[in-house]
C-alpha cells in the first residue's frame, strides 16, 4: 500500500486520540473512585446502582421510622409500668379493707389514698409526647382521662377513641404504634373500666358495703391483668422493632457491599492499567514525533 | 531532416518537463488541500516523420494530465459519510442530555421522588407534627422543581434541534448551488478539451459533504455534469441537482407546535427545475438525525417523564382528596394542582401551598390519625415510580452507549476508507520530490541537447564563412 505523509499523520492522530481517551477513562475512574460515572458507562450496572440506591434510601427511611416509633413505644412502656405499679398499690390497699371496717378514720384514710392513686392513674393515662396524648387513640389532642373522683361513679370516663395508628417498618411490613387508652384503663364499652370501678370501690368503702368492696377488689384484679396484657403487647412491639431494625441493618450492609462491589474502583488494578496505558501512550507519541520528522528533503 | 530537428526535439523536451514540474508543484502545493487528488502528466511520443528513408520521432508531447481517482471509493466514502453524519450528531445530542439523567453521580429526580415519599413516612410517625408537614411540602416542592428541570432540559434540547435545522438547510442549499455551478464549469471546460481535474475534486468533496447531511445518490452524465438525487420515506427520487440546476431546501411551519410552544419546522424541497415544494421526511445523515432526535428520541424521553408526572399527580390526589381529613378535621382536597399533569406543569395545589395544616394525613376526623399519610407513603413502592424512572435512566444510558459504539465503529471505517483514498489519491511529498529531481535532470538534458545543436550549427556556419 502506498503511504503518504497525510496517512501517517491521520493514523498517528487517531492512535494518539484513542490512547488519550483510554488514559482519560482510567484517570476519571481513579479520580472519582467510581467505576461508572454516567449511565452510558454501563447501562446494566447503572440500572442496578440506581435500583440499589433507591432500596438503600427506603431502608434508611424504615430505620428512621423505627427509631422514631421507638421513642413512642419506650414512652408507652414507661407509662404502662407506672400504671401497673399504681394498680399494685391499689390492690394492696384494697386487700387491707376487704372485710370492711367500722373505723371511719381508717375508711377515710383509705379513700384518700385511693383517690390519690386514681388521680395518679389518670395522670399517667394522660402522658404526652410532644403535645400528643399517647393513650388517646388517634384523638391525640384530647385529654383522655379525668383525674377527679366521679361522684356518683360515671362509666363514661374515657374521652379518646379506639383507633390505632400503623406505621411501615419494612417493605409491606406494618406495625401498630399506639395502644388506645380503652385497652389500658378501659372504657364504658371496652374491657374493665378501671377508673369507673375505682370510683365504685371508693363509693363502696364510703358506704362500708363489704359485698361491694369484695366485688370491686375482683374488678381491680381483672384491671391489673388488663394492664399487664397492654404491657405485653407493647413489649412485643418493641422487640419486633428491634428485630426488624437488625434485619434492616443487615440488608443495608448487604446493599452497601453490593454497591461497593459494582461501583468502587479497584485502585491496584487501575494503577496497573494506567501504567500500561501510559507506556503505550508515550510510545505512540515518541514514534509519531520521530516518523513525522523524516523526509526526503533532509537528504537532498 | 536537419539540425533544426534536434532543436525542435530539445524544445519539446524543455516544454514538457516544465509542464511536468508545474504539475509536481501543483501537487506539492495542494498536499494539505482537502479532497485534492494528485495528478500526473502522461507522456507520449510526438508523431514520427520519415527522413532519408528512416522513420524518426519528433520528440515528446503531453498526452494528458490525469488525476488518480477511484469512483468506487468515492461512492463508499459518500455512504459512510451519511452514516457517520447521522450517528455522530445523534451521539452529540444524547451526550448533552445524559447528565440530566445521571443519578449515579448526583441526586436528581429519582432521589427527589424518594425523599418526597419518605417525608410522608415521617409524617405517618407524627401525623399532627407541623415540622413533618412542612417537610412534606418542602420535599414536594423539590420534586416538582426536579420535574420542571428535567422537562425543561429535554424541551430545550428539542427546541435547539428544531432551530439548528435553519443553518443546516442553508449549508445544504449552498452546497447544492456550488455543485450545480461546478457542473457548469466542468461542462464548459471539457467542451473545449480543457482539464477540469481540480473542479472535479472540488465537486467530489462537496458531494461527500452533502452526503454527511443527507443520503444522496449521484450519477455522472456524458457531458461531465453530475446529477444528484435524494429519496426518503416521503417518496422520490427527487432531483437535488440536475445538470447546472440546483434544487433548494426550505423550512415550513408544521401545524403541531413544539413542547415549548414554538413553531415546529418541516423540511421542504423544491426540486431542481421544479416550482412546487414537497415536504420531506428525512431519516438519514445529520439532517435526518436532527429530525429523528426532535420528533422521536427526545420526544420519547419527554413523554415518559410526562407520563410519570401524570401518574404521581393523579394517584396522590386520589388518595389525598377521597375519604381523608386534614389537621383541622376538614375533608382533604387536592395536593397537586389537578390541571398540571405533565412534568412541565406539575405544581402544588393552592389548597396546600403554604398551608401545611391542609395536608390530609388522616382517614378519620382525628388529628392524630396517620392512615392516609401511610397510604400515600406506600404509593411509591406499590406503583413503582422510582422503578419506572430508573428504567428511563437505563434506557438513556443504553441509547448513549449504543450510539457511542456505532460512532467508534463508524470512525474506524471512515478512517480506513480515507486511508485507502489517500493511498490512491493523496500527495506523497517524497514521491513528488523524487519526480521533481527526475524532471529537473531531464530538463537539464534537453537543455544540453539544445546547446549541443547550437554548437553543431556553429560548426556548419563556420564552414560557410
Amino acid at each position: 500500500m502506498r503511504i503518504t505523509p497525510n496517512i501517517t499523520m491521520q493514523n498517528s492522530l487517531f492512535n494518539i486520540q484513542r490512547s488519550r481517551s483510554q488514559l482519560d477513562s482510567i484517570q476519571e475512574k481513579i479520580a472519582s473512585g467510581r467505576n461508572y460515572n454516567r449511565p452510558s458507562d454501563d447501562p446494566v450496572s447503572a440500572r442496578l446502582l440506581v435500583g440499589f440506591g433507591d432500596r438503600l434510601r427506603t431502608n434508611e427511611q424504615y430505620q428512621s421510622n423505627i427509631n422514631k416509633a421507638n421513642v413512642w413505644l419506650k414512652m408507652t412502656d414507661t407509662a404502662l409500668t407506672g400504671i401497673a405499679t399504681t394498680m399494685y398499690e391499689v390492690k394492696r390497699l384494697t386487700a387491707t379493707i376487704t372485710s370492711g371496717t367500722e373505723d371511719p378514720v381508717f375508711r377515710q384514710n383509705t379513700i384518700n389514698q385511693l383517690s390519690n392513686l386514681r388521680a395518679q392513674l389518670a395522670d399517667i393515662g394522660n402522658t404526652q409526647l410532644e403535645d400528643r396524648y399517647i393513650f388517646a387513640g388517634t384523638a391525640t389532642s384530647t385529654k383522655p382521662f379525668d383525674r377527679a373522683v366521679q361522684d356518683p361513679p360515671d362509666p363514661a370516663t374515657y374521652l379518646g377513641n379506639d383507633a390505632t395508628n400503623t406505621i411501615e417498618i419494612d417493605t409491606n411490613s406494618i406495625e401498630s404504634m399506639n395502644i388506645p387508652g380503652d385497652q389500658v384503663l378501659g372504657s364504658d364499652t371496652n374491657g374493665v373500666n378501671i377508673l369507673y370501678e375505682l370510683d365504685r370501690l371508693i363509693a363502696a368503702i364510703d358506704a362500708n358495703d363489704v359485698a361491694a368492696i369484695k366485688a370491686q377488689a375482683t374488678q381491680m384484679e381483672l384491671g391489673a391483668q388488663q394492664v399487664q396484657r397492654a404491657q405485653v403487647t407493647n413489649a412485643t412491639r418493641i422487640s419486633r422493632l428491634d428485630t426488624t431494625s437488625k434485619m434492616l441493618a443487615n440488608t443495608k450492609n448487604t446493599l452497601e457491599t453490593v454497591i461497593g462491589n459494582i461501583q468502587t474502583a479497584d485502585y491496584a488494578k487501575l494503577a496497573v492499567e494506567m501504567t500500561q496505558q501510559q507506556t503505550a501512550f508515550e510510545a505512540t507519541l515518541s514514534s509519531t514525533a520521530k516518523i513525522s520528522q523524516v523526509s526526503l528533503l533532509d537528504y537532498l | 531532416m536537419g539540425i533544426s530537428a534536434a532543436f525542435e526535439i530539445g524544445k519539446s523536451g524543455l516544454k514538457l518537463f516544465q509542464v511536468a514540474a508545474e504539475v509536481t508543484s501543483e501537487n506539492i502545493a495542494n498536499v494539505n488541500t482537502p479532497g485534492y487528488s494528485r495528478q500526473r502528466v502522461l507522456f507520449e511520443t510526438a508523431p514520427p516523420t520519415t527522413h532519408n528513408g528512416f522513420p524518426l520521432g519528433t520528440g515528446v508531447r503531453v498526452q494528458t494530465v490525469e488525476r488518480y481517482y477511484d469512483s468506487l471509493l468515492q461512492k463508499q466514502l459518500v455512504n459512510a459519510g451519511t452514516t457517520s453524519g447521522y450517528d455522530s450528531h445523534k451521539l452529540g445530542v444524547l451526550q448533552q442530555i445524559e447528565p440530566v439523567f445521571n443519578e449515579i453521580a448526583q441526586d436528581g429526580l429519582g432521589a427527589a421522588m424518594n425523599d418526597f415519599y419518605s417525608s410522608w413516612q415521617d409524617l405517618s410517625i407524627n401525623p399532627s407534627g407541623t415540622a413533618e408537614r412542612q417537610s412534606v411540602l418542602a420535599k414536594a416542592q423539590i420534586m416538582v422543581d426536579q420535574f420542571h428541570y428535567v422537562s425543561r432540559s429535554i424541551t430545550d434540547a428539542i427546541t435547539i434541534q428544531n432551530e439548528s435545522l435553519a443553518p443546516q438547510v442553508g449549508d445544504i442549499n449552498k452546497t447544492l448551488s456550488d455543485i450545480a455551478q461546478l457542473n457548469g464549469y466542468i461542462k464548459n471546460t471539457e467542451l473545449v478539451s480543457g482539464n477540469a481535474n481540480e473542479m472535479r475534486d472540488q465537486r467530489d468533496y462537496l458531494i461527500r459533504q452533502l452526503a454527511e447531511n443527507m443520503q444522496v445518490s449521484f450519477v455522472e452524465n456524458s457531458d461531465g455534469t453530475t446529477d444528484i438525487n435524494y429519496t426518503d420515506g416521503s417518496g422520490g427520487p427527487y432531483a437535488l441537482v440536475a445538470g447546472t440546476q440546483a434544487g433548494s431546501l426550505s423550512l415550513a411551519a408544521n401545524a403541531v407546535a413544539l413542547p415549548d410552544g414554538s413553531t415546529r419546522y418541516d423540511v421542504e424541497l423544491t426540486e431542481a427545475g421544479g416550482a412546487v415544494p414537497t415536504t420531506l421526511a428525512p431519516t438519514t445523515g445529520k439532517l435526518g438525525a436532527t429530525v429523528v432526535m426532535r420528533d422521536t428520541v427526545l420526544q420519547g424521553y419527554l413523554d415518559d417523564v410526562d407520563a410519570l408526572a401524570d401518574q404521581v399527580v393523579t394517584d396522590l390526589n386520589t388518595l389525598h382528596s377521597t375519604g381523608s381529613y386534614d389537621l383541622n378535621g376538614d375533608a382533604g382536597l387536592d395536593f397537586f394542582d389537578p390541571a398540571g399533569v405533565t412534568a412541565a406543569t406539575i405544581s402544588l395545589d393552592a389548597n396546600v401551598l403554604g398551608q401545611p395544616e391542609h395536608i390530609a394525613a388522616a382517614q378519620d376526623a382525628f388529628a392524630g390519625d396517620n392512615q392516609n399519610a401511610l397510604a400515600i407513603a406506600r404509593l411509591n413502592s406499590a406503583n413503582g415510580y422510582s422503578l419506572t424512572y430508573d428504567a428511563l435512566i437505563a434506557q438513556v444510558g443504553l441509547d448513549v452507549q449504543s450510539s457511542q459504539t456505532v460512532v467508534t465503529q463508524g470512525e474506524a471505517f471512515m478512517k480506513q476508507l480515507t486511508t485507502l483514498r489517500d493511498s490512491q489519491s493523496g500527495v506523497s511529498l517524497d514521491e513528488e520530490l523524487a519526480n521533481l529531481i527526475q524532471y529537473q535532470r531531464s530538463y537539464q538534458a534537453s537543455a544540453k541537447l539544445v546547446t549541443t545543436a547550437t554548437e553543431m550549427m556553429d560548426v556548419v556556419l563556420a564552414m560557410m564563412r
